[in-house]
């Protein structure tokens, strides 16, 4: 049956009503690939969704009704997100089935198959046997368009399906394209972009060079990042690379800066901060009766410092800051004002964790806040009530306060006094961030200070929140905060007091520096988008842009630029 | 001489000739624009590398049956829609694609490489009534599918569907 191919497979799956698809999806991996691939399908399940009253029917209302894509697109243009006043601009344009929209470090491009010739009638059937090329295309959004964004393309770079587009930093004027040659080498094509006064056209000049990277198979791509000054990042699962890139007339020169390795995750905070979970060293034990144990003696959180200075652009690099921390500790980090805020997930267990640091360019840090969440076996089971979550563990910060010892920028210690906690001793709190399931992608962005996340509610709809910290009316919030905060300072409370007050006051007059403005913020939410199961679209941000993929190609823009 | 341009020679996989009526020829896109192509050329062989001669008796019985009724147009994008909606096989086409499965999937592979698009519709409406109402076990044992999922990843699609058949 496999050997039908895609097409035919999708032809024989078109007939099934919603019930046979979903049973086919189980069967196998393939299966559920052509089922997952197909908008069509995908669609024809979600017009059963749509069906279904909301989750948030109080905000939309009147009977639930079927409505198609586009009506639904103007729908929630013209009502939720006004209801909430988040106000992005907002339009929606539509790709062809063909086309695929990535984003590359903060720029959004539009790939679509060109196919050079007809093929003979012998290869055409299957739809595996062509062989387009892939076209890139920047996407301006014109502003004179209004609602409807207007695409013009400014460069075009060709590459194969096998290549695979990683790096577009046009603001470097270089694109990256990498293709595994064998396993572990890596050829990295690289464009370079120059406007040419002369022609008033981009030239592309094209070269290319060898990286050796312990790739495993030609879908095993690490994920290349380019950051000032040409510093070239390599993050292959759980170690990366840092070099230094020099370009001479074509030649490429790399030269390796630093690297990590058993990184569980490696994420950029703010545009020169990397930051990584490490595993700790196990330490295997043998019992009595020989079985081996492993115990890990934890993770820990490790800043990296990329940011050009004269000083340290030739040294190799090392950790700022070093945090000890529990392995639910390790997602999304982001990184605002001056406030680094981490949020986690453990998927597995459904656990969630922010932590709050507040760090200056002097390397000094602070733990501001730390919350967890410990989830259940289901999320979407919940009801309301279990849903808020339980834990603010004050105690946790209280005993990784107490227990750690900040020397030379290193915070460490601290694990033990959190994990020996009792369940009985955690607070209480009413307030949570996450709802629904939370995306692994795309990290929050920060605008300013608004930090806009987004996560996929419970109806499979996409939730954004966004938290404007630049606001007068979170004095109360500030204030109890600020006193929770007293937790951490208990040595002087009255000065914390004292601070709390003089906080709150010089935050009326917005006189207070950026680091010490961030606790408090005014929350916004909406839904935007049609139920879609999987995360096969994740949305993601481009600068100041949401991108949002709905079904049937409709692609929505959130423009939160001010 | 007019009789011999009603005929066409297609040549099988396996080198087998069959001189078939053209009208009855032409229920394939794919044959039709061959033989537009080639114009007068008198004699001359269509090869069809991809279908053999046991699957193209079988497909001209559908076509001789088929060849007085109008050829669907060339490039209608719709018909993918109207495909859809009529899940009804008529019943000489119900009888007539009784035939094992191997040869089930070749006439549908056939169809879709000579281009005959309600002949590929009735296979792929067979295979799709062949599924109907089974459990994903059963599917698997009646095309013989090995289940490459992990149990979680198993379990992970069921909630997953469960949760969109509420």
């Amino acid at each position: 049956m496999l050997r039908l191919g895609d097409d035919l497979l999708f032809g024989i799956f078109a007939h099934l009503s919603v019930k046979d698809l979903l049973t086919c999806s189980q069967v196998c991996k393939h299966f559920n690939e052509v089922i997952q691939n197909s908008p069509t399908l995908q669609l024809k399940i979600h017009e059963k969704l749509l069906h279904r009253p909301r989750y948030l029917a109080s905000e939309v209302p009147g009977p639930t009704e079927v409505i198609s894509a586009r009506e639904e697109l103007n729908k929630l243009k013209r009502t939720e997100l006004n209801l909430f006043r988040m106000q992005p601009t907002y339009s929606t344009f539509q790709i062809s089935p063909n086309e695929q929209i990535i984003s590359v470090y903060g720029r959004s491009f539009i790939t679509s198959p060109k196919i050079k010739q007809a093929l003979p009638p012998s290869q055409s059937y299957g739809g595996r046997d062509h062989a387009p090329l892939y076209s890139l295309a920047t996407i301006w959004r014109d502003q004179r368009g209004g609602n409807e964004a207007l695409l013009d393309t400014e460069i075009r770079v060709d590459f194969k399906p096998i290549q695979k587009l990683i790096v577009a930093d046009l603001s470097q004027g270089v694109v990256i394209v990498a293709q595994p040659l064998r396993p572990g080498l890596l050829r990295i094509h690289v464009y370079e972009i120059v406007w040419k006064a002369t022609t008033l056209k981009h030239e592309t000049t094209r070269s290319s060079f060898e990286l050796e990277v312990g790739i495993r198979s030609s879908s095993d791509i690490p994920e290349l990042r380019l950051r000032r000054e040409r510093r070239l990042v390599v993050i292959l699962g759980d170690r990366g690379w840092v070099y230094n890139w020099k370009t001479k007339k074509q030649q490429h020169e790399l030269t390796l800066l630093g690297q990590v390795q058993k990184s569980e995750h490696i994420a950029f905070v703010g545009r020169d901060i990397l930051a990584c979970v490490i595993y700790g060293e196990d330490e295997e034990t043998e019992d009595e009766d020989g079985s081996e144990n492993c115990i890990s003696t934890g993770e820990s959180l490790v800043f990296f410092d990329l940011s050009p200075s004269p000083a340290t652009k030739t040294e190799p690099i090392l950790p700022d800051l070093v945090l000890r921390c529990p392995s639910v500790f390790a997602e999304s980090p982001s990184y605002l004002h001056g406030h680094l805020s981490i949020w986690a997930a453990d998927y597995e267990s459904n656990h969630f964790g922010e932590i709050s640091l507040a760090a200056d360019n002097q390397g000094r840090s602070e733990i501001l806040n730390m919350r967890i969440l410990l989830g259940g076996s289901d999320l979407i089971e919940w009801d309301d009530d279990s849903w808020i979550s339980t834990v603010l563990p004050v105690h946790c910060i209280q005993a990784l306060i107490d227990n750690a010892t900040i020397e030379n920028h290193h915070l460490s210690g601290g694990k033990s006094g959190y994990m020996e906690l009792e369940p009985s001793q955690w607070m209480k709190y009413t307030y949570w961030d996450i709802d629904g399931y939370w995306i692994p992608s795309p990290h929050p962005m920060n605008h300013g200070l608004k930090m806009i996340q987004c996560s996929l509610s419970r109806t499979g709809k996409y939730l954004i929140r966004m938290k404007d910290y630049n606001t007068h009316c979170a004095e109360v919030d500030l204030e109890e905060r600020l006193k929770r905060l007293g937790v951490l300072g208990k040595k002087n409370q009255i000065a914390v007091e004292e601070k709390c007050t003089m906080v709150s006051e010089a935050y009326k007059a917005e006189l207070i520096p950026p680091s010490e403005r961030g606790l408090g913020y005014r929350l916004y939410e909406c839904e935007v988008g049609l139920p879609r199961r999987g995360s096969r679209n994740i949305p993601f941000f481009t600068g100041d842009q949401l991108w949002i993929q709905h079904l049937e190609g409709w692609v929505s823009i959130l423009d939160f630029s001010e | 001489m007019a009789e011999k341009k009603q005929t066409v020679i297609l040549q099988t996989s396996d080198d087998e000739q069959f001189t078939v009526e053209k009208v009855v020829a032409e229920r394939s896109a794919m044959i039709k624009s061959m033989m537009e192509d080639l114009g007068d050329q008198e004699g001359q062989a269509i090869p069809l590398p991809n279908v053999s001669s046991s699957v193209l008796t079988k497909i001209l019985e559908y076509c001789d049956h088929h060849k007085t009724e109008p050829l669907p147009a060339p490039d209608a994008n719709d018909a993918d829609d109207s495909r859809r909606k009529t899940s009804e096989i008529g019943e000489w086409d119900s009888r007539w694609i009784q035939v094992d499965q191997e040869m089930l999937f070749e006439i549908i592979l056939a169809a879709n490489y000579l281009d005959i698009k309600p002949l590929l519709d009735v296979g792929c409406k067979t295979v799709a009534n062949m599924i109907k109402g089974k459990t994903p076990e059963e599917i698997r044992k009646l095309f013989n599918i090995t289940n490459d999922f992990t149990p979680e990843e198993e379990e992970q699609i069921r909630k997953e569907n469960e949760w969109a058949e509420e």
